[in-house]
């Protein structure tokens, strides 16, 4: 289909049943088992304090489980389909250099090949060599995402979206959050859905605790792991949570001295850390102080909140290099939201600094708390795309994800908000126009 | 060609960088903090508390750090006569142009328009890490600052020592983001859009195509459009020609560069051109031929340069060859096109490393398609390997054609907004291209494809939920 010459008969293009697809989809997923990167805090008898020091390489699929829900019949050319094999969804880990070349689509040698080993792979180490050989994605779409929903989901939806996440290989999937029903009504089934959550196996399901009244509720429900939030901006903590950023702190020490007594383990959330709605900049030395603090009371994990989603990569560098001064690297989080669409820059970025938890939200669930219609958190689905890409290791299978998001999508009466995910979904149309 | 004036004019506006075209404005004292809250955790924050800009002391904001130079069109050594600068990242200069159209009233907190003066719309020149350093916003000095001296300043030089301190922005939104649209645009509103984009500041705008009505309906009134931006200043506007027949409608029709398409998948290329490689470049040949006779720059575009939809994945080393026989056949430029939006950054560094081992660096654009969320990330590394022109489109104007409803072109206000925040140099009017954006947008009746402008353009509300 050209704007020079003829329409493409794609029509005619060889398809594939949702079963074909689906397997593809899932043929290079793989989950380990034990490896949960909780790093030494919290938790007894265990070494690993990053994924990216004890890869599990077991990908015998042991614990794969089939799931029943089938997507409804959507069509890829063939070129595609090897291509998205090969390449993304097969999430076979590969370098960067290695991934194309090895690619078995390209039918004939009809071009000399170039010889590539001369001219940059410098760059191409200096650029990637930083990025870890895995990450690990914490999936905060049943929390962060829905908390925003206008529509309260029913329990039941909320518990099947879970389920399906934690079924595509998610490692941590935030589950809800214990705070006062009349502030987040859409949450005020936290304690049904741990009910019907808590047995689920194959990944940590943290819950939100803004308070000890809030962390308590949370044991009692049979949460086994908590997370707190700070704000790098005093402006913004005040606004937020309607006290000043060493009030909030105060607060969470009694939280992380209740949770070392009952041996659960806390992340903690730093918001604002690039921009304020009220400040406007925030110094990277505040964020690092916030950082530090939340660190020095325990939390084993801290994710950095780009609240704005107002951050590019030239002020999330100097934002981590600040924050990396004061704690290791390894227990940091990147939360970008992608309401001026940088989201996948930033985690590109951070990659490169040596990151390896990416926060996000299936479907990118979850709009802009400060603007009616924009874009909020960054879509599980086009992160793991780009990983995948990289031949970064997450062992969550995109075709399980996709359908999680469609799902949710479906029942939220919204198109999915993950680009990869609407792109995997389409029906290539006889009428598709030019180039 | 008319350049021989232009090393002169040109050293007249040589300046250095941007002298801090930092945009004075009143203080504006954090009055009071918002006392009710708004919070997941507690109340309501009440946005409609915060203070408001006017629509005139935002634009000025916007356009604070905006500048275009005249003469510097890195054309290179090809076809023109007269000129040094084989990139705009050697000699840069500003002429700055108000332009009378203004945008309606759109409300951001008082601390967005600190921040983004600061750090993303004032375009200052400044390293990648002194850009939040010298952010003026902080207000008190409560927290003792970290040495950031120590610790990994390397790995950010590592990181952005290769990106390039300007980039030179193709503007694509008229032929290659109208081109798909059902609806016939009618030729005033293409012009008016093509002249909004030159006085955002924009290097190049891609204007029309010379192509048959037959199959682009769309673009059957290149000739009147040609006619209508002829005479505008300011910026490139080449145009789409298949062949020696579109080529020499172009020329007659005033135009004064010209581009052409290649494949680098034989699939694709009978396919959408329906013609073998071998045989599109031979075609081409004739036009670089003409062209050169005549003294008109020609573009080359490549598609096809990470997947096809036929074939699947198409192995660099073809890209190079193509890119490589459009090189030597005249292109001054050569833009490389994910024409279904399949790339990441780990399969555009193979092919970008195969394409640069054949022709210079300075001569490529990138031309990513947004179709799977992975543009910028795109953008940022093939930055990085060192490219420093972009192809991007208004709005994110330009649907992927090979399946409905997905998404296609990156827009080019998410482009320029992480340039300004990597404190690269893109003379463009951040302001200005929102405006363009809007305009054509709402031509069509679809929100603005760009989430930057969507995210500049909204307003706070009060009943914005939780954190």
């Amino acid at each position: 289909m050209s704007s020079l010459e003829e329409p493409l008969g794609f029509d005619k293009l060889p398809s594939m049943s949702t079963i074909d697809r689906i397997q593809r989809f899932s043929s290079g997923a793989c989950r380990p088992r034990d490896d949960f990167g909780m790093g030494h805090r919290w938790i007894d008898g265990r070494d690993c304090t990053t994924s990216n020091s004890c890869i599990d390489d077991d990908r015998s699929f042991g614990g794969k489980e089939s799931f029943p829900w089938r997507r409804h019949t959507r069509k890829l050319s063939e070129g595609e389909l090897h291509l998205l094999q090969n390449i993304s969804i097969s999430g076979r880990t590969s370098t960067v250099s290695a991934t194309l070349r090895e690619s078995k689509s390209f039918k004939g040698h009809k071009y000399s090949t170039f010889s590539n080993d001369n001219g940059t792979p410098h760059i191409t180490h200096k650029i990637s060599k930083g990025i870890p050989k895995f990450v690990k994605i914490v999936e905060v779409g049943p929390r962060d995402g829905l908390q925003n929903e206008k529509n309260i989901v029913p329990t039941s939806v909320k518990v099947e979206l879970i389920q399906r996440l934690v079924s595509s290989g998610l490692p941590v999937v935030e589950a809800t959050s214990f705070v006062s029903p009349k502030w987040v009504p859409q949450l005020a089934d936290a304690k049904d859905v741990m009910d019907a959550v808590n047995s689920l196996d194959g990944a940590r399901l943290p819950v939100l605790t803004p308070n000890l009244k809030g962390f308590e509720a949370a044991v009692s429900a049979g949460a086994k792991e908590v997370a707190i939030f700070a704000s790098a901006s005093e402006s913004f903590s005040l606004s937020n949570i309607n006290c000043t950023i060493e009030e909030s702190l105060l607060r969470y020490r009694a939280v992380t001295a209740a949770a070392k007594e009952h041996g659960v383990p806390v992340r903690g959330y730093v918001s604002c850390v690039v921009g304020c709605p009220v400040e406007g900049a925030v110094p990277p030395s505040k964020v690092a102080y916030v950082v530090k603090e939340l660190y020095d009371m325990g939390c084993f994990e801290i994710s950095l909140g780009d609240t704005i989603g107002i951050g590019t990569p030239g002020s999330v560098v100097p934002m981590l290099e600040a924050v990396m001064a004061v704690v290791p690297a390894d227990i940091l989080a990147v939360h970008f939201h992608d309401t001026y669409g940088q989201a996948l820059a930033n985690i590109l970025m951070s990659l490169q600094m040596g990151i390896s938890i990416v926060d996000s939200s299936i479907a990118g669930l979850g709009g802009c708390p400060y603007a009616k219609g924009a874009s909020g958190n960054v879509a599980t689905e086009d992160v793991v795309y780009m990983l995948n890409g990289l031949g970064v290791q997450t062992n969550v299978d995109l075709g399980k994800l996709i359908a999680a998001g469609d799902f949710i999508s479906k029942h939220l009466g919204r198109p999915n908000g993950s680009k990869a995910a609407v792109a995997l979904n389409r029906r290539i149309t006889a009428d598709a126009s030019k180039i």
